[in-house]
């Protein structure tokens, strides 16, 4: 009896030893994916103009304030145009995501895996990038994309914050990322994400500009699926001090009201 | 012209030209300085040596004041059923009633924000009395000023919007605060770590009278999150009135938000001297389904006072973002109440049919007993079994 008690517990720990190394390296190398455009020793701001395309209607913009505090997990999206939107905002903080609405003045609860706006972008794009405690990997291969040598990295989802099932990214020899294909849990195509571009910052890389293409949301032109996309054009990034009252309900209402 | 092929080209097309990140690491080898500890290239140039970044001061401040508005007008009609009875059929006029609904309103808002440290806001509205057609006089909806301390106590002086609270379906039973709303209110924000301490102190328009002090009321919120777990306490007192608390948590489950909020009331009854606690308590759930478009609240709360019956009532809303038949946004709102079986099933579609005009229509239907009957907001004296509302709203605001 003793003895398979012991067979057992050296079963399980062979598996847990087997097991490990893998899980360990997944979360040192997506740990120094995440690295590379987190900003845990500075805070971050920047202009982003969102261009949406939605076949058959047209494209629309926006522009948006970004203001990022990554150690202390916050963020801080203001409305700037068009004017019919301007004080609209989006404040993170730790767990909370609060949308405030100026026309009602009450903060609203929303979800880090909402849509943005009802766009391609999801609340949780603009947040630091998480994967080593999001994911873990899967599989990986490498793959020339364009100009970029890449490796491309399955992700299962190993948390419910994750703000989808299962990933597909395609990390360059900076390990940048420039590509994402994100899966629901059955294994249908969501949305793909390009970064195409990237400028560096104070010694920082941060995206230029980002492609979002739905997969599920477009029309029929000229015979063919056209998906609606949107395009974020980052400007003015800077690593200056953010005060703290940015990161507050009071700000939004006061730039809002 | 970058834009442009952004949308036209395919998604891999788009890497087809190296960005800088790639320039650069070629030109290392002959680059003298070394990267850094993280692998960065002190080489590469430093984006913000421009000075160009988003200006927080110009965001809190104008050159001048502000002044700004909006207008907004919806008509239509609505075709009620006054009652389930089927004996009432006698008299078909009696219990099919049509009625035409019109409603505005319009605001006129001014704001002036010398600096990022203080600033004054006023909003004018007037509503459409829908009974002689004619625009009430206009009321003084807000008029506060606002000011910063040490550069992150945000403080609100004078009468200004205030809500808190939860509640998506069954109302916001979760707003204790919401008597400040309507009166003059002091409130201060103040940050602490990842937690955020709201002060507030209210009271009725005669401020500056003994009996207007008497009457004031204080109140707090404080949240903050662990991890996965966001957590709030509030409390609100105004004497007589009962003290008023609320407590919520909120976190995910297999990718289901859950919010628990409960709100106590405090009394006590002054000629037996007992204390007795009135609670309510609101579990809401939140799930998204992406392919549909899809947000859905489940809620289900429950009312009473401890040692004492309790009512239960559930409610479902559900938006269907991503399936619009025939381009209308579909809606679906269930109210359930347990204890008389009774309740509220609400259809709704809604469609923009011109720029700045929509097209709605709802078929409210109730079921149970007469307790559910449906009160609409355009006919609140009326109360019907069923109905189907079809309005047109036209809007408009200007800066």
């Amino acid at each position: 009896m003793i003895k398979r008690v012991y067979q057992s517990l050296f079963f399980i720990l062979a598996m847990m030893l087997m097991v490990w190394p893998a899980t360990s390296q997944s979360d040192a190398i997506l740990g120094q994916i995440d690295r590379q455009v987190s900003f845990m020793e500075a805070d971050f701001s920047a202009e982003y103009a969102v261009t949406r395309f939605v076949p058959n209607r047209g494209t629309s913009e926006e522009t948006l304030a970004m203001f990022r505090r990554d150690r202390d997990d916050k963020y801080l999206v203001l409305f700037l145009e068009p004017e019919s939107r301007r004080g609209k905002g989006y404040l993170k903080i730790g767990n909370n995501l609060w949308v405030y609405d100026p026309d009602s003045s009450r903060f609203n609860v929303t979800s880090a895996r909402d849509r943005f706006q009802d766009s391609t972008i999801r609340n949780a794009d603009f947040e630091p990038s998480n994967l080593a405690a999001q994911y873990r990997i899967v599989a990986r291969e490498s793959e020339v994309l364009g100009a970029y040598n890449t490796e491309v990295l399955s992700l299962e989802a190993r948390t419910d914050s994750a703000p989808f099932e299962r990933r597909k990214i395609w990390v360059d020899e900076n390990l940048l990322i420039r590509k994402i294909e994100d899966y629901s849990a059955s294994g249908q195509l969501l949305r793909t994400s390009a970064i195409p571009s990237y400028q560096s910052v104070s010694g920082r890389y941060v995206p230029q500009t980002i492609v979002f293409i739905d997969a599920l949301r477009g029309a029929e032109v000229n015979g063919s699926f056209v998906s609606e996309r949107t395009v974020i054009t980052v400007t003015k990034p800077s690593f200056n001090d953010v005060p703290d009252v940015v990161f507050t309900q009071a700000f939004l209402e006061r730039v809002g009201d | 012209m970058m834009s442009f092929a952004m949308y036209a080209q395919g998604v891999d097309d788009l890497f087809s030209t190296p960005d800088d990140t790639v320039a650069d690491e070629q030109d290392e080898s002959s680059s003298e300085e070394a990267p850094d500890e993280e692998g960065h290239d002190p080489s590469i140039t430093d984006g913000s040596a421009d000075g160009d970044f988003v200006d927080i001061e110009e965001l809190l401040t104008s050159d001048g004041p502000r002044i700004s508005g909006n207008f907004s007008f919806l008509a239509g009609g609505v075709v009620s059923l006054s009652t389930w009875e089927t004996e009432d059929w006698i008299e078909p006029s009696n219990v099919l009633v049509v009625n035409p609904v019109a409603s505005s309103s319009a605001t006129l808002s001014f704001d002036v924000q010398p600096s990022s440290y203080y600033g004054f806001s006023a909003e004018l509205a007037t509503d459409l009395d829908s009974a002689n057609l004619r625009y009430t006089n206009p009321e003084v909806t807000e008029l506060y000023f606002d000011y910063t301390l040490l550069g992150a106590i945000s403080s609100r002086v004078g009468l200004q919007p205030i809500a808190w609270g939860r509640g998506q379906v069954l109302g916001n039973s979760g707003n204790i605060i919401s008597e400040a709303a309507s009166s003059f209110t002091v409130k201060s924000s103040i940050p602490l770590g990842n937690a955020n301490l709201t002060l507030v102190a209210f009271s009725n328009e005669d401020l500056l009278s003994n009996e207007g002090l008497n009457q004031a009321g204080y109140g707090f919120q404080l949240e903050t999150a662990f991890s996965e777990l966001a957590i709030g306490l509030n409390a609100v007192y105004r004497a007589p009135d009962p003290v008023r608390s609320g407590f919520y948590a909120k976190s995910t489950f297999a990718s289901i938000d859950i919010t628990n909020e409960v709100v106590a009331d405090l009394s006590l009854n002054r000629d037996s001297g007992d204390w007795s606690i009135g609670i309510t308590n609101t579990l809401t759930s939140f799930w998204e389904y992406v392919p549909w478009g899809l947000l859905l609240f489940v809620e289900y709360k429950t009312v009473g006072t401890i040692g004492e019956d309790w009512e239960h009532e559930a409610g479902l809303a559900a938006l269907f973002n991503g399936i619009k038949p025939f381009g209308w946004r579909m809606g679906y709102q269930l109210i359930h109440r347990f204890n008389d079986a009774a309740g509220q099933f609400i259809p709704g579609f809604t469609r923009e049919i011109l720029p700045m005009v929509s097209l709605d229509i709802a078929f409210p239907i109730s079921y149970g007993n007469e307790l559910s009957a449906i009160s609409s907001e355009y006919l609140p004296d009326q109360k019907s079994a069923a109905a189907v509302i079809l309005t047109a709203r036209i809007g408009s605001s200007f800066e």
